[in-house]
């Protein structure tokens, strides 16, 4: 075949510039370590590597939304482990007032270390986040949730509201304790009811539960016990009287209007008390109930002061139980989300090398392919210059 | 016959003298654009009878030709069209490809940041330094997408310029070529010069259009671009031009003119730089925008809805964050509307659900009497009919074309691009942090609801209202929609007040607003819970579950999603140029290495051709000293 000059020169040029091409590509991949830089240089890969990022992504938000919770959480669960102490050692100092032989100035002293214990107790339920908001309030994080009102009473004036996280894919965790979860809605110690002992109560007898039985039908009201004789009689406030026990035992429980009461001990004769529906207890109220019991000198040698003692004991067990509920809560959220991030650290593990796999540059191979290209590009320049250099006008 | 070696001897000087010029003139021209080789053809000169017998009187120069041969040379306008055709799109596409993959990154990124930004307001909902943040994601991803627009209306505004550009050369060559042919035609025999200019000319023009090349007398060429438009047809050119779009101004159509008369053409047709630029332009460039307007009317629109879900930091249903995807500022420009129409319709295109729309554009054409409005997917082809509900054509891919006045004239056709305009309308119009909706009502649907009515928050109107309904009082209204009346019941179960009318979608009542929609009249029940806490984050949750959430082409793509379907089909098309590219490049190579191994200078040959014909000239020159020599040997021996 004839081969014209420009043409032998036009290859040799197109060679060498397509050698460069190539090398100024390999060159692009091992500064960027990445053999697909965009989605036209693979288009098969970069539908696998767009969703792989998208997905690492969202795995990393939900690592993110994890220390999130994991914070919250931990403060939480501290705060609840420092309120179980209170409320523990609030229930030590109770016990150690039953006995009867403390002088009145002891039973003081208990009553002024249990209103310590109340105020860091108020103090650890008020608790704030570092952004100054209330951790034990529900969504009302703005207000002070805890505090009493003037009768005593504890007013909580948060709600319910329990914020969530996503910390993985459609699953949420609570990442707060709502205040009355943990400290307000203990279930009452007697069940559904709470009882009251009046003054003149001779008999020793407290009231151990009373609870919906479901036996009947349920008449929620105020029911007035009463013993003449060996008959108790009850009556409710506004439904009337229930038909009375005749030779009324006290191992035997009560059962009227689908309630059931059950007594620890005898009424004597002409003994009176009475239930009032409260299904659930504050653990603050508990213990100011209890300061009040101490601090009056006389009452708690009463027969009175005994069965109230003996409720606020069943109360404070309770509220007891209801903070260590409201740990073990935030603990095994916490143990949770801490194995939804060892999935999402694997998944991640998975991922990247999935990704690493369609999207990095495998260097050996690249320098390998560098070198070679370099080889040809010498080699095409070489030949490039001797075929430049001879002419047959050289020789003429 | 000694006179008749000198003139042989002569004839042989002049023929070698001839051979030299012709491969001086080779070697010169070796770099020479369009040059072919020429060869001087010799003969022998007739020869004389004397004494019975014929004796040769020398040589000449019989012709000068050049070495063209026409198939290889349209052989390689050919492959030169179809190279250009595609190193001008595969640039094109390039630029696209790293516009999407790199500058685009930003979407998808902002879209994240946005995500990141409404779980951590899900972590603390009163921040208002979160907020902030927020606030802020929301706005990168809105400039993000407003930038991505103007690179695509930068793309446009440069190939509409290289298209225009395209055509002013073909016009110039167009002149050049008509001279060219008025001077071939003056002489009998072909100028070879002219000829070697001629085809470089045409060599260039088929870089810009497929040519068609019709020979005419003395070397005089008529050129066709493509199979249809006549660009010169012998002496007289003619001349193409660009002129506004319809219905679209800024997509250039293409014009021929020829004796006063102006046609459009498709530019498609025609190959090489031009067909490749147009074709990019209506296929590629016209679409990628409709994509990214889908996707922005996919995030404002799930934003906006999400927001006002919700309750902002001042307790008020949250309002758009988002400019609204119904805006007047968009909604006009979703509609092109053809010059040729005769009615006077001004239209606008309401977008209904953003989970149907397409991201393709659309003609809608009208008959009237009977009337129909046929709505053609101009990719796909399908044609949808829609119906008029009073002013309103209703049946779009999740949207509804509104008649804002004028009326119809029987064959009017409108272009539809519901996703149009969005990427470089949107903006974020919330100014105010507290603003963004992390709180939520909780509005319960009866369990024996027909699920043909929802309710939506629209405000809140008097939270101090004694009914308010907080956690504890509830209210639940029983919405009866075939007769449009409301009766409202507190948590007891207590009616409050006998059944009342209401206007639809609206019902007013006890602080608060909320609509009603309703696709089947019926009794339905919903249950209000409409307390507010700075520490609810229901509705912050909800929004960064939208993430997740496959909110586009119904239902099968997430918001992020639709970005990488379109920088795929971008990164695919890219991939797709450079394979064609390859394969033409060796196509077009191959026509070359013919052409210019038939008709290229070798400059080796040429060295030997000038030794050759060096010594022909040296040997005839020779023959003249020994006719002398002869002479003189005759004349001393009769001395």
């Amino acid at each position: 075949m004839r081969i014209s000059t420009s043409q032998m020169f036009n290859q040799s040029i197109t060679s060498v510039l397509d050698k460069q091409t190539a090398t100024s590509k390999i060159l692009d991949q091992l500064s960027s370590g990445k053999r697909v830089n965009t989605s036209g240089d693979d288009p098969v890969a970069a539908v696998g590597i767009d969703n792989l990022n998208q997905q690492n992504a969202l795995v990393d938000q939900f690592m993110k939304n994890i220390d999130y919770a994991n914070n919250r959480l931990s403060v939480s669960e501290s705060k609840l482990g420092a309120a179980e102490m209170l409320v523990s050692s609030a229930r030590e100092h109770i016990i150690r007032a039953v006995n009867g032989a403390l002088s009145p100035s002891e039973r003081q002293m208990i009553a002024d270390e249990l209103h310590a214990t109340l105020e860091e107790l108020l103090a650890v339920a008020n608790t704030k986040d570092e952004s100054g908001n209330y951790i034990f309030s529900g969504y009302e994080t703005g207000g002070h949730p805890f505090a009493f009102d003037g009768a005593g009473n504890m007013i909580y004036s948060g709600d319910s509201g329990v914020r969530e996280a996503i910390i993985a894919s459609g699953v949420g965790v609570a990442t707060n304790i709502a205040g009355d979860k943990a400290f307000m809605n203990a279930p009452s110690g007697l069940g559904d009811y709470s009882a009251n002992y009046l003054p003149s109560q001779i008999g020793d007898f407290s009231v151990e539960s009373a609870e919906k039985s479901g036996v009947g039908t349920y008449v929620e009201d105020t029911y007035t016990f009463t013993m003449t004789g060996g008959t108790l009689f009850i009556v409710g406030a506004s439904s009337g009287a229930v038909p009375p026990i005749v030779g009324f035992d006290s191992t035997n429980p009560i059962s009227f209007n689908g309630l059931e009461v059950k007594l620890d001990g005898m009424p004597a004769n002409g003994d009176s008390f009475s239930i009032a529906p409260q299904p659930a207890v504050s653990i603050f109220n508990t213990i100011n109930q209890a300061i009040t019991l101490l601090e009056d000198p006389s009452k708690l040698n009463t027969p009175q002061g005994k069965s109230e003692l003996a409720q606020i004991l069943n109360n404070i067990d309770s509220g007891v139980n209801q903070v260590s509920i409201a740990r073990g809560e935030t603990g095994n959220s916490l143990k949770s989300i801490e194995s939804y991030k060892t999935h999402h650290v694997d998944e991640k593990i998975v991922n990247s090398s999935t990704l690493s796999m369609l999207e990095d540059l495998d260097y050996a191979s690249a320098i390998t392919e560098f070198e070679k290209q370099q080889l040809a590009l010498n080699a095409v320049s070489s030949v490039f210059s001797k075929i430049g250099s001879v002419s047959l006008f050289d020789y003429i | 016959m000694a006179s008749d070696l000198l003139n042989i001897a002569r004839t042989g000087v002049l023929a070698a003298q001839a051979q030299l010029a012709v491969t001086s003139n080779n070697i010169t021209n070796v770099n020479t654009q369009g040059y072919h080789r020429q060869v001087a053809q010799q003969a022998s000169l007739e020869h004389q009878r004397l004494g019975g017998k014929f004796y040769g009187t020398g040589t000449y120069i019989s012709d000068v030709k050049r070495i063209y041969n026409q198939y290889a040379e349209r052989e390689l306008r050919i492959g030169q069209s179809g190279v250009s055709e595609a190193q001008a799109t595969q640039i094109k596409l390039n630029e696209m490809d790293q516009l999407f993959s790199q500058i685009g990154k930003s979407i998808p990124q902002g879209l994240n940041d946005l995500f990141s930004g409404l779980n951590s307001l899900a972590d603390i909902p009163d921040d208002l330094g979160i907020r902030g943040n927020v606030l802020g994601a929301a706005n990168q991803l809105a400039i993000s997408l407003n930038q991505m627009q103007s690179h695509l209306d930068g793309q446009m505004k440069q190939t509409n310029d290289q298209i225009k550009g395209i055509t002013d050369r073909i016009n110039e060559i167009g002149k050049e070529l008509g001279h060219i042919n008025e001077e071939l035609m003056k002489f009998q025999d072909e100028d070879m010069g002219l000829l070697d200019k001629q085809d470089a000319l045409i060599q260039e023009l088929s870089q810009y259009s497929q040519v068609n090349v019709i020979p005419l007398d003395t070397g005089a060429k008529s050129i066709m671009l493509g199979g249809a438009v006549m660009l010169v047809s012998g002496e007289v050119s003619m001349s193409i031009g660009t002129t506004i779009g319809d219905p679209y101004p800024e997509e250039l159509r293409v014009t021929s003119s020829a004796a006063g008369i102006t046609l459009i053409i498709d530019p498609t047709q025609m190959g090489g730089q031009i067909g490749a630029l147009v074709e990019f332009r209506d296929e590629t460039l016209v679409q990628a925008p409709l994509e990214i307007g889908q996707l922005t009317l996919g995030v404002a629109d799930a934003f906006n809805k999400a927001n006002a879900q919700g309750f902002d930091l001042n307790g008020e249903v949250g309002q758009n964050i988002f400019t609204d995807i119904n805006d007047a500022s968009m909604s006009f420009a979703r509609v092109g509307q053809f010059s040729d129409n005769l009615g006077f319709a001004n239209l606008r295109v309401n977008i209904d659900d953003t989970s149907a729309l397409t991201g393709e554009s659309y003609e809608l054409s009208v008959t009237t009497g009977p009337a129909t409005y046929e709505l053609k997917d101009t990719t796909t082809g399908v044609v949808t009919p829609l119906t008029l509900n009073g002013t309103q054509l209703d049946g779009g891919d999740g949207f509804s074309i509104y008649i804002d006045s004028g009326a119809f004239a029987n064959g009017d056709r409108f272009v539809i691009r519901p996703s149009s305009g969005a990427a470089a309308g949107i903006g974020v119009i919330m100014t105010d942090v507290k603003g963004i909706a992390a709180a939520a009502p909780i509005i319960t649907a009866d369990t024996g609801n027909s699920g043909n009515t929802s309710v939506d928050m629209v405000s809140i109107d008097d939270r101090a209202n004694g009914n308010f309904p907080t956690t504890g009082s509830e209210l639940t209204f029983e919405i009866i929609t075939p007769a449009n009346t409301f009766q409202v019941f507190d948590a007891n179960g207590v009616s409050l007040g006998a059944a009342s009318g209401f206007t639809p979608p609206s019902i007013s009542a006890h602080g608060f607003t909320f609509d009603v929609t309703t696709t089947a009249p019926g009794t339905d029940r919903f249950t209000f819970d409409l307390s507010f806490a700075p520490g609810d984050n229901t509705n912050a949750v909800s929004m960064a579950k939208l993430s997740e959430v496959k909110l586009m082409n119904s239902g099968s793509s997430t918001l992020a999603d639709v970005y990488e379907e379109t920088n795929l089909v971008i990164g695919g098309k890219a991939k797709a140029a450079a394979v064609a590219l390859g394969s033409s490049e060796a196509v077009f190579s191959q026509a070359y290495n013919r052409v210019q191994s038939e008709s290229g200078v070798n400059l080796d040959e040429e060295a030997g051709n000038l030794i050759r014909f060096q010594q022909a000239y040296q040997a005839s020159a020779r023959i003249m000293t020994t006719a002398t020599e002869i002479f003189d040997t005759l004349f001393s021996s009769v001395r």
